[in-house]
């Protein structure tokens, strides 16, 4: 009677663009200036191509053995320990990101929107929802990005057009002043901002594949590409050397609310974030999915996804209103030499997998079984019509 | 005859049922029914045939092919519920034929109930297009969904409900076009209601929904048969209550409660430009007070400068803080409209003036709340009114978002907003997604959604119902 409880390929396609875009523009752009300064687009160009040779295992996978899950593979290929331990790292990385994105909306909120705000009551909702949207399925997800994820394209369009006039192209040169180092530096000293596409190691096996599918989440990763690119090049050929502005993250936020006549028009930039933001606890919905799933594999439970949730989310709660509600330790625990330890495993892991498929299963005989059914169908019934069209 | 005796020991007022004794050969014959309910001319006639009915051999099946010209009529198998079912059926109005030496009952349908005459339904009139509407009389409900849908295929499917008032409920449905497990979903769960009366249609209501505690309903109902006709077409399930003028319809998506019947009797370029007029009052409606109050407390600095002023002149002086001051507006307005509603007819019209006018006009001169939150709060009130169907649901969520605007500003907005998106999602409704066709995304069925195309377009029936013939039409 229900529907199969899977998310679709137009879903997955979103969530791809989703995952590339959230973070990477709302968070990423800012931190990479201080390091970079002008030169920041070039780092956004490598991270996301590095997402995107993540992105191409995991749509392998998908494509070739499309009813396997990431556990599944890892079991099978790796024995239940080293998969458990596999699995307890990649979830110990969806956690850290949690914190971090959870830190990131805390001061976005306690510095751009709000004079006093009260974190220890104000996480108290974020919580609730990522509880409510890892309570059932993914297919929760996949809908959900299906509404927000316009949303969200829409509203990164116009703080682009918001920030674009007028532009000067000629403010991005010198080109690499201080050499490739910086480009190198921003690369290695943000890893845990930018490395998004392993979560969704977590929708395989449960994607509705159709030929569709893959082209769509190359088509949707390709546009959010050009996003975050041309993000800071427009950040830059319009303010120029903006480094100086920038504390932590939310760039735009304060580019925006600096940009000439905002005090005439009001602050209705805001709004749109707040759009935006809606991207975002949709990635944390994701990331916290990732932990979820993580944990129930390592523990071995089954069925009681509800006590995991709730004791993941008093773990998160706990360190969010104590350790990472502090700007510095937030970022000195983050570029510090904790990314070398859980870092890894999720950079590596996609291709990890993706070998692990090749070598232990035969490609699925017919990933794309309904659609070739169809077809047959189809010929079938217009190779009966044509002899009474025909008389 | 004891068989006769044992039914009408059953009631308590004996003297109710009235019994006719007549012979058919050697053999007695009894006749009971219940005089209140039951037509008197009918069962005249039914004796009367009875009377000069002649056979050797009597037998139920012959009196009931030969004697009796009433096309409903039925045969009560004899068993431990036969007594029982012939009760049930002389209180529903029919006459129950009891012969001597015959374990069978014979019902014959003679039931004469008081109804009122069709007429347009208050709660959706039209300007063009069909006024007739559905009363409280199950036959004649059926009857003009089936002058409306002539097919053969148009599948009726009764069953009795209440262990008391033994209501009778009809499923109805095309065979051809609805899914079968739809409309078996549908039997089963009615099969499983067991209560004593059935009010309304909504008393059996929440057996219907996949989530009864919900705020939000996931069983349509119309009072129009032109709307149950297009829905049955679409391949949903209508269920009939008798004593209801309104009629069930699953699955259920949220849109439905958008499309108003008279779209279709419209230019389609002026239809699809009244549902995204309603869809956009709908969202004022419910996030405008939120919002405004979010603004006010936290967020001042999102007004633009000159706007700001004028704001920030009309505020000034107010002895409440604009959560408090928007909540009261609100409890104003639910007041009157509540005792609007309730109020009689000829007083109702001048309490609205004096509650709405003088009111509200009143408190802003006397400085108690300002007048931008009474105009939000009437834009607000007259921008839910846009979907009547909804008009408590949405009220409650106004509520709901004006209070966490007001405690935590656009943050708990964009989370609650969330929040009830992420709700929404997880709803289904008989195999179709609550929020479709825009999750998961049909294309092809937003000719009927957010906007609406020339039914020359639409060649096929909307995919977010679950059908077994998607073709709607050839060409």
């Amino acid at each position: 009677m229900d529907q199969p409880k899977q998310v679709s390929a137009k879903q997955f396609a979103l969530i791809v663009f989703l995952a590339a875009v959230a973070i990477q523009l709302f968070m990423l752009p800012g931190l990479v200036m201080r390091v970079t300064g002008r030169d920041s687009y070039m780092v956004m160009f490598a991270v996301m191509l590095l997402e995107g040779v993540n992105l191409f295992f995991i749509l392998a996978i998908l494509k070739r053995n499309p009813d396997k899950t990431c556990f599944q593979i890892l079991t099978d290929c790796a024995g239940k320990i080293a998969a458990r331990v596999i699995a307890v790292l990649f979830g110990l990385f969806a956690f850290f990101k949690l914190m971090l994105i959870i830190g990131e909306i805390h001061m976005f909120f306690a510095e751009a929107v709000f004079e006093e705000f009260s974190w220890n009551i104000m996480v108290l909702p974020l919580l609730m929802i990522l509880y409510l949207a890892v309570r059932k399925t993914l297919r929760t997800i996949g809908r959900l990005a299906e509404i927000l994820v316009p949303l969200v394209f829409i509203s990164g369009v116009t703080m682009c057009v918001l920030l674009t006039p007028p532009i000067e192209f000629v403010k991005l040169l010198p080109v690499l002043e201080q050499g490739p180092a910086p480009v190198f530096e921003s690369l290695w000293q943000f890893p845990v901002w930018y490395l998004d596409m392993p979560f969704l190691l977590i929708f395989l096996g449960n994607v509705k594949l159709s030929k569709k599918c893959v082209p769509g989440s190359v088509v949707t990763f390709v546009l959010a590409t050009v996003m975050v690119v041309v993000m800071p090049l427009v950040l830059y050929s319009t303010h120029s050397d903006i480094r100086y502005l920038v504390n932590y993250g939310h760039n735009a936020s304060r580019l925006t609310s600096h940009s000439a006549e905002m005090q005439e028009f009001g602050r209705f930039d805001i709004m749109l974030y707040c759009l935006w933001i809606l991207g975002i606890f949709l990635h944390m919905c994701i990331t916290f999915s990732a932990l979820i799933v993580s944990a129930e594999y390592v523990i071995g439970v089954r069925g009681r996804r509800r006590t995991v949730n709730l004791c993941a989310l008093a773990v998160v709660y706990v360190l969010s209103v104590t350790l990472f509600m502090r700007p510095d330790f937030l970022y000195g625990f983050f570029t510090g030499p904790i990314r070398l330890v859980v870092v890894p495993v999720p950079l590596l892991l996609p291709l990890f997998l993706f070998i692990c498929a090749r070598v232990k299963y035969k490609p699925h005989p017919s990933p794309y079984h309904h659609e070739i059914d169809k077809r047959r169908k189809k010929t079938r019934h217009e190779t009966q019509k044509a002899p009474s069209q025909k008389g | 005859m004891k068989r006769a005796e044992e039914i009408v020991k059953k009631f308590a007022d004996r003297a109710c049922v009235t019994e006719r004794e007549l012979k058919i050969g050697k053999k007695s014959v009894r006749v009971l029914f219940k005089s209140a309910v039951a037509d008197a001319r009918l069962v005249g006639d039914l004796v009367r045939s009875l009377e000069r009915y002649e056979e050797r051999e009597l037998h139920m099946e012959g009196l009931m092919r030969n004697a009796v010209y009433v096309a409903e009529s039925a045969i009560i198998k004899p068993g431990k519920r036969a007594a029982d079912e012939a009760v049930s059926a002389i209180v529903s109005g029919d006459a129950v034929v009891i012969a001597e030496g015959i374990p069978e009952f014979l019902e014959v349908s003679t039931r004469d109930y008081v109804t009122r005459s069709i007429t347009e339904p208050p709660t959706s009139t039209v300007t063009f297009g069909p006024r007739e509407g559905f009363i409280e009389d199950l036959r004649t409900n059926l009857n003009l969904i089936s002058r409306r849908l002539k097919s053969p295929a148009l599948a009726v499917k009764r069953t009795k409900i209440g262990r008391i008032s033994n209501t009778e409920v009809a499923v109805v449905y095309l065979d051809n076009v609805a899914a079968p497990e739809v409309y078996q979903s549908v039997l089963d769960r009615l099969e499983k209601i067991d209560i004593d009366s059935v009010v309304d249609c909504h008393t059996i209501m929440p057996y219907l929904e996949e989530n009864p505690l919900s705020m939000f309903a996931q069983v349509g109902v119309s009072e129009k048969p032109d709307v149950v006709e297009a829905k049955l077409s679409e391949g949903r399930v209508a269920i009939f209550v008798d004593g209801s003028p309104l009629i069930m319809t699953v699955p259920f998506i949220l849109l439905e409660d958008y499309q108003n019947s008279e779209d279709y009797y419209e230019r389609p370029t002026f239809s699809s430009f009244a549902r995204k007029i309603r869809l956009i009052a709908v969202f004022l409606g419910i996030v405008l007070p939120g919002i405004y109050v979010a603004m006010q407390t936290f967020h001042f600095d999102i007004f633009p400068l000159r706007f700001m002023i004028t704001v920030m002149t009309a505020v000034n002086g107010i002895p409440f803080s604009p959560l408090p001051e928007i909540l009261f507006v609100i409890l104003l307005f639910e007041v009157i409209k509540e005792a609007s509603v309730r109020m009689p007819r000829a007083v109702g019209m001048a309490m609205s003036i004096v509650g709405g006018l003088v009111l509200g006009d009143t408190a802003v001169k006397a400085g108690i709340i300002s007048s931008p939150a009474v105009m939000i709060m009437a834009l607000s009130s007259i921008a839910i009114y846009t979907v009547p169907n909804q008009v408590g649901t949405l009220s409650l969520l106004r509520v709901m978002f004006t209070l966490l605007g007001g405690l935590g500003g656009l943050y708990f907005l964009s989370l609650s907003g969330l929040a009830l998106l992420i709700y929404l999602c997880n709803i289904n409704v008989y195999g179709a997604s609550y929020l479709s066709p825009l999750t998961p995304l049909m294309p092809g069925d937003l000719k009927d959604a957010f906007y609406l195309d020339s039914a020359i377009r639409m060649k096929k029936r909307p995919k977010a119902i679950p059908n077994i013939n998607r073709v709607r039409r050839g060409g």
